[in-house]
């Protein structure tokens, strides 16, 4: 570069010129520009550092929540699992549909030797009337007819093993209408069942329970077939009425 | 700007989760108290029960719990031998007449081989199959 003062020869980042101290205008002005680009670099880099600083404290929150929330999940896990009833219907209900092929034997026997009220404890017992849609399908009908022999033969034991000590609580009239109620449940079940069913086994069974049916009544209520017949014609107010006049006659 | 929000939410969110995790932690600790709880013994209440209901001759109600019980165990649990043994020969002995009028020889052997067992399981409670018996007329 040249001096514009003195033409002497200067370096482009002399500030003066060394032979006649004449400034240079092209030095200074890249001095400023070099201080003021000094300062914008600093504010930026302060900027960024401050940025990376947030970012970092809420990647810390972040964790945090995280950790907590994983806490949550595991400690509802082991409440519920304290909560749980060890003998859930669920466990019986997993027994029922793995032993299948034994339990459907087991019922069949149990059908077959006309033992109805065994086989209604047993279905109770491993839950399996709410599999009736699933694998124990073909009990479906059977099911319900056996579980309505099951109540009444339940309401009967209730009037015939009654207490008769006097002082002792005397449920007699509720065990009546409880039975009247049953029986009625049979029938209506009875007859829908057996235009369902199509196994003539299990209608031969269904039978067979509706006459045990009548057998308990003709020998605990001393009722012969036709009595049988014009009883089970009654309301359930005229059944109870006609049960309590055959206990009383009893007495 | 967009920083200072994402704090607040986080920092919200934290004391959400925070409160949320204490009572998770509390509802925990009750759970093991829970599990670990002391329970009555059930066969010992029941014991007291049937005694009761012996004493008056309630057979209907000794049948009703066997009944209930069955729904859950075929098989008595430890304590619940005696309810299970007087409703089983209840149970039994309610049908003797019924498969005698039907003349079913071969249902009516068979319960009575039931009933036998029962009976020489009945031990001091005997008297229970003698009143049952005289019950249904056997």
């Amino acid at each position: 570069m040249i001096c514009d003062n003195c033409r002497h020869e200067i370096g482009p980042e002399d500030l003066k010129c060394p032979n006649c101290g004449a400034d240079n205008p092209f030095a200074l002005q890249h001095a400023k520009n070099m201080e003021e680009y000094e300062a914008a670099y600093k504010e930026t880099e302060e900027k960024a550092r401050q940025f990376a600083g947030n970012t970092a404290s809420i990647g810390k929150r972040a964790a945090i929540l995280a950790i907590l929330l994983i806490g949550i999940v595991v400690m509802l896990i082991v409440s519920r699992m304290n909560y749980a009833d060890p003998d859930s219907d669920k466990a019986v209900i997993k027994d029922a549909v793995k032993n299948v092929d034994l339990y459907s034997d087991m019922m069949e026997e149990y059908l077959e030797n006309g033992e109805y009220m065994e086989c209604a404890s047993f279905i109770f017992a491993h839950e399996i009337k709410s599999l009736h849609g699933n694998e124990y399908a073909r009990f479906g009908n059977i099911d319900f007819v056996i579980m309505d022999y099951y109540e009444c033969i339940r309401g009967m034991e209730d009037i015939v093993f009654r207490s008769n000590e006097a002082d002792y609580f005397s449920s007699l009239d509720t065990d009546i209408n409880n039975y009247c109620m049953y029986l009625e449940d049979f029938y209506s079940t009875y007859a829908n069942m057996k235009l369902l069913e199509s196994n003539a086994q299990y209608l031969s069974y269904m039978d067979d329970m509706e006459t045990e049916l009548r057998t308990a009544m003709r020998v605990y209520f001393s009722m012969d077939e036709e009595e049988i017949d014009s009883f089970l014609k009654m309301t359930r107010a005229g059944k109870a009425v006609k049960i309590e006049e055959v206990l009383d006659n009893e007495e | 700007m967009r920083n200072k929000y994402t704090v607040l939410i986080i920092n919200s969110l934290l004391v959400i989760a925070g409160i949320a995790f204490l009572i998770c932690l509390i509802d925990m600790i009750y759970s093991f108290r829970y599990r670990f709880r002391e329970t009555s013994d059930p066969s010992e209440e029941h014991a007291d029960v049937f005694e009761y209901q012996l004493e008056y001759k309630a057979y209907n109600e000794i049948l009703d719990s066997y009944h209930v019980l069955r729904m859950q165990d075929l098989d008595p649990k430890p304590g619940f031998e005696n309810i299970y043994r007087a409703g089983a020969y209840a149970d039994a002995a309610f049908m003797v007449p019924v498969y005698e009028a039907e003349h079913s020889d071969v249902r009516s052997e068979k319960n009575e081989q039931k009933l036998a067992v029962i009976r020489n399981e009945l031990g001091d409670h005997i008297q229970i199959a003698d009143d049952i018996d005289k019950i249904v007329g056997r």
